[in-house]
């Protein structure tokens, strides 16, 4: 720290390096946007800021879409990094289908006719092309590298599992291959699934039973069989990918018959688990619905963020966020969505590392406004 | 006899205000507290950095924060309270409170000074910080065009 920064004139003196970037690290990413236009040294400051002091961190976007025509979707975002809902207001994408996601921040709508898909962070464009040959609900839809991967879903003609089809959005071409395991047959539409992707590998985990599968679209091949057994009983099954490790949210039930959230990496290879770390009881209390308790749970995992809520209700987010080896810290949000909102509409999740650049880039040209949410 | 929770320290401001305050709640200052541990055996402490308005002000915050009986509800209150005061004086308070180390001071500071920018224009917060504009005629022509919603 030099003399210069701590200089305080009649005016103050112009305040900066180190004390200037602790400053940016209390000031919400969206304002620190206009910020770095005050000038070339701010520039400096707030890259500088962002990269030692507070960096940015996945937002958990939620899109809530109505039920009924015209299907108004309206877009909010939680920024861990300064403990805020922002809206984000939108030029009238036509979301004329319901919204669906299976992972991070891949968006997607299918119909007989297209299939519309959106994978920046902000969901903000989109493409559309065929749909798949054989027409199913509720498939798994999901990005591999450059591969768009279509697996189960259910159908009212065939009783076998359906085949698999992988649209590469490079060559524009679909292509079809082997079904999925036999084994998944039963729980073969997205509300049985839990997914996570590499860049390689589409991983399916039955939520009930931990029965895991890989797919490798480049190969086409599916692994065998494996049984996500950390040496406790889970009654449900989440998985994700944290940077690049496999990662299982579960609950389960201690040997007192309480109800415990805990999460595991997961070897890739042999899927050997190793426990890293619990939810504190006070957060899965804040899970429980007041009837039933918690019966499942969905689980959106990027970088070094799990965000964790009830399947059936969603008010409240529990989030959770490595910070080195064995430190995590644990809070809870409240959904901005009111209770009230929930019935006429559906509400999708997505989980998206919004960096500063493309921030900045948004702000510019593409027509987005950002409110904070009070 | 006094133990040493009960010791006082006499702090001196810049301009030679010495003011009395309790070690155990001047030690919420790092830069303090290591003068402290490391023995220093002055009558006062000299605070080069910070005159006297704004020791007076680090003191009632000191105090606030060390009393173990207000609620995180009446900090809250406080703090709202004790940011209320004209911007060019909450820039001294960060950098004093960059100056003695004072976490929690730092932390409430710069959340006021967050919030204020939040509301202004560039050209409002250029003023507010006695920026100069580093940015050449086209440069700011260029940045203004692009990002004209920042500048309104």
């Amino acid at each position: 720290m030099t003399r210069e920064d701590q200089v305080m004139g009649e005016n103050g003196g112009e305040i900066h390096g180190d004390i200037l970037e602790v400053i940016f690290s209390h000031v919400p990413l969206i304002d620190l946007v206009p910020a770095s236009h005050v000038s070339k040294s701010w520039g400096y400051a707030v890259t500088s800021s962002l990269s030692h002091f507070n960096k940015p961190k996945p937002w958990l976007i939620l899109h809530k879409q109505a039920t009924r025509y015209p299907y108004t979707t309206s877009r909010y975002a939680y920024d861990p990094r300064s403990h805020m809902w922002i809206k984000i207001s939108q030029p009238s994408i036509k979301y004329n289908l319901a919204l669906k996601s299976s992972n991070s921040n891949f968006l997607y709508m299918l119909s007989s006719t297209k299939l519309s898909f959106s994978f920046d962070p902000l969901n903000i464009s989109w493409s559309h092309v065929d749909p798949p040959l054989i027409w199913r609900t509720d498939p798994i839809v999901a990005k591999v590298g450059d591969s768009i991967v279509v697996v189960g879903g259910g159908s009212d003609y065939e009783d076998d599992p359906l085949p698999v089809e992988i649209y590469n959005t490079v060559t524009h071409a679909w292509d079809t291959c082997d079904t999925m395991p036999g084994n998944l047959k039963d729980s073969a539409a997205s509300t049985w699934l839990s997914i996570a992707t590499t860049n390689e590998k589409l991983f399916i985990t039955e939520k009930q039973s931990g029965l895991t599968y890989w797919f490798d679209p480049n190969t086409k091949c599916w692994s065998r069989p494996n049984k996500l057994n950390p040496n406790q009983h889970i009654s449900d099954h989440n998985i994700g990918t944290s940077n690049d490790d496999l990662i299982l949210v579960g609950l389960c039930k201690n040997g007192e018959n309480v109800e415990q959230v805990k999460i595991w990496k997961v070897d890739k290879e042999n899927f050997q688990c190793e426990e890293i770390v619990e939810m504190p009881l006070v957060y899965v209390d804040k899970l429980k619905s007041e009837s039933i308790g918690i019966s499942s749970i969905n689980v959106h995992v990027t970088g070094n963020f799990v965000y964790i809520y009830n399947q059936s209700e969603t008010e409240e987010v529990v989030v959770c966020e490595l910070i080195a080896n064995n430190d995590y810290r644990w809070w809870s949000i409240q959904n901005v969505v009111a209770h009230d909102e929930m019935i006429m509409n559906r509400l999708v999740f997505t989980c998206s590392r919004v960096g500063f650049d493309e921030l900045q880039r948004i702000m510019r040209s593409e027509n987005q406004r950002f409110e904070v949410e009070s | 006899m006094s133990s040493p929770e009960e010791k006082t320290l006499i702090l001196k401001s810049s301009d030679n205000e010495e003011f009395l305050v309790k070690e155990s709640v001047a030690v919420q200052c790092i830069t303090i507290k290591n003068l402290v541990e490391d023995g220093c055996d002055l009558d006062a402490i000299p605070l080069l950095n910070v005159d006297s308005k704004n020791l007076a002000w680090i003191i009632e915050f000191m105090e606030k924060y060390a009393d173990s009986t207000s609620t995180d509800a009446e900090k809250k209150d406080f703090d709202t309270e004790f940011v209320k005061k004209p911007f060019n004086d909450v820039l001294g308070l960060i950098l004093a409170a960059n100056y003695l180390n004072f976490p929690a001071l730092m932390d409430v500071m710069c959340d006021a000074c967050a919030n204020e920018m939040k509301l202004w224009s560039v050209e409002q917060v250029r003023e507010k910080f006695h920026i100069q504009n580093d940015y050449t005629e086209e440069e700011e022509k260029a940045v203004r065009a692009e990002n004209f919603w920042a500048f309104e």
